[in-house]
């Protein structure tokens, strides 16, 4: 709860993944559209970042750096829009070296041999990393996952944009009931089944790096 | 069911004219003789489907192999029809390979998803990290003069660009949701159609997306949607929205006017279609 939770310093807050430019662009004015693109961004990351939180955690569980470099290697590659790209190494290196303050006690190393010394992992990655050396449950641990992106994202929306306390919090708790409802059967969060295709949320990160004003990174 | 094949090597001569070195072919796919529209000795070749689309079972497999210094621009006279058909899909897998020093323009026509079609793509490319690569790949969500969009049953497409050996961008979809997601924002929010061009020009080529960024910027957008990135890998990946094909196809022409002389040193002659 405290890896998933707003407070935990990852810097996500700085990030609205291509939101601001809706914004920016009156394409989104209402809390009923703030939804609709949430959606979006949560099948996508459904479709894309649970894949690798599980492959991530499972890696780690076998103990497998190969394993991980390689899901590394790949989900840069399937991160084209700069932005989204830094975003997601910022917020995992964060995350990793977070989590390793805090195991700064133990007598070994916390991640041992498993990640490089600089720790430039992608958030995904860095959450299925620490998830199994935690012992967390998967099934868990993808969904504080997308749950807590999903807050993180609100939160962003409400510095932003006019949105209400009780709006925001709406928005949050039917994106909550919609993730409760989604069937997230494991075994099909496999790389053979990802699908990036979000091109309008790809452009809108794209268009970012140009906007005249920016409140945030990405 | 048809079974088209491609395979195509180009080389380049000892006056930097590029040349088509090897070329075998299966119907319904041909190729004709290069024209040479530039001063750089670039082959420009079109490639015909001479059936016309393609139909449950059919496959049309490419194997371009554009050889270290020679330097190849490939396109088709027509869109890709992909027609109805009640079961079954067609394949359509491609491999292109540039060697060092070389260059590869790629800009065929848009692929057309008529009503209950299905379609699976898979595209690696392998560049040197010494080369130039302009790919285009464009989609329409159905005939649009006949009021088709979106009926298409299911479109997979994979793509894996490597440069010099290691995976640079790599893009997997499949495509077989209602309409209404599909015009949801972050999606393809209302747009029929939508079209991808990845650009590479070394290492050390930053400095080009500050200008395309620029000349973006410029273009009338009125019913385009676009945006541009430079990925670590030093691919430059523009994506495009689109309610008119003409315009897409127009934006994506203008683009590579603009960054091919920046890229290649070359003008961009007038491709005629």
């Amino acid at each position: 709860m405290q890896l998933s939770g707003g407070t935990f310093p990852t810097g996500s807050f700085n990030h609205s993944y291509g939101l601001e430019t809706y914004i920016q662009n009156y394409r989104i004015n209402t809390a009923t559209e703030v939804e609709s693109i949430l959606q979006t961004i949560l099948e996508a990351n459904i479709r894309l970042d649970a894949v690798f939180v599980k492959e991530a955690y499972e890696a780690t569980l076998q103990d497998d750096s190969a394993r991980l470099a390689e899901l590394q290697q790949l989900y840069t590659a399937a991160k084209p829009a700069k932005e989204l790209f830094e975003a997601s190494m910022k917020t995992g290196r964060s995350l990793l070296l977070g989590v390793k303050n805090l195991q700064a006690g133990n007598e070994t190393s916390f991640y041992e041999n498993l990640l490089n010394n600089s720790l430039q992992y992608h958030y995904a990655i860095g959450y299925g990393v620490v998830a199994a050396k935690l012992s967390l449950p998967l099934r868990e641990t993808v969904q504080t996952y997308l749950f807590s992106g999903m807050v993180s994202l609100v939160s962003v929306a409400t510095r932003i944009m006019p949105l209400g306390q009780n709006e925001s919090q709406l928005v949050l708790y039917r994106l909550g009931k919609q993730l409760e409802n989604y069937p997230i059967i494991e075994e099909e969060f496999t790389i053979e089944n990802v699908n990036s295709f979000f091109p309008g949320l790809e452009i809108a990160s794209m268009e970012h790096e140009t906007l005249y004003t920016r409140v945030c990174m990405s | 069911m048809q079974e088209g094949m491609l395979e195509l090597g180009i080389k380049v001569d000892q006056n930097e004219k590029s040349y088509i070195s090897r070329m075998n072919y299966r119907f319904p796919l041909k190729v004709m003789r290069p024209f040479y529209m530039d001063d750089m000795g670039t082959a420009f070749v079109y490639v015909f489907d001479t059936a016309g689309g393609m139909l449950a079972g059919d496959r049309a497999d490419y194997s371009i192999s554009v050889e270290d210094c020679a330097r190849l621009y490939l396109t088709n006279a027509s869109t890709s029809k992909i027609y109805q058909m009640p079961e079954g899909k067609a394949f359509i897998n491609q491999h292109f390979h540039v060697g060092e020093n070389a260059s590869l323009e790629c800009f065929p026509e848009a692929i057309t998803l008529f009503r209950q079609s299905e379609l699976e793509t898979q595209t690696r490319i392998d560049v040197h990290p010494n080369s130039v690569l302009a790919y285009c790949e464009m989609y329409s969500s159905g005939r649009k003069s006949t009021g088709e969009s979106f009926e298409f049953r299911s479109l997979s497409n994979r793509l894996h660009l490597y440069i010099g050996g290691k995976l640079a961008i790599w893009e997997q979809f499949r495509l077989n949701m209602e309409r209404e997601q599909f015009a949801r924002l972050g999606y393809l929010e209302g747009y029929s159609h939508w079209g991808t061009l990845y650009l590479y020009a070394g290492q050390g080529k930053a400095d080009i997306i500050r200008r395309l960024q620029e000349y973006l910027s410029t273009k009338d957008r009125l019913s385009v949607r676009a945006g541009c990135s430079l990925h670590p890998s030093g691919v430059i990946t523009m994506k495009v929205l689109s309610s008119n094909y003409e315009e897409m196809t127009e934006l994506f022409n203008d683009v590579w006017s603009f960054m091919r002389p920046l890229m290649l040193k070359g003008e961009l002659p007038y491709i005629r279609k």
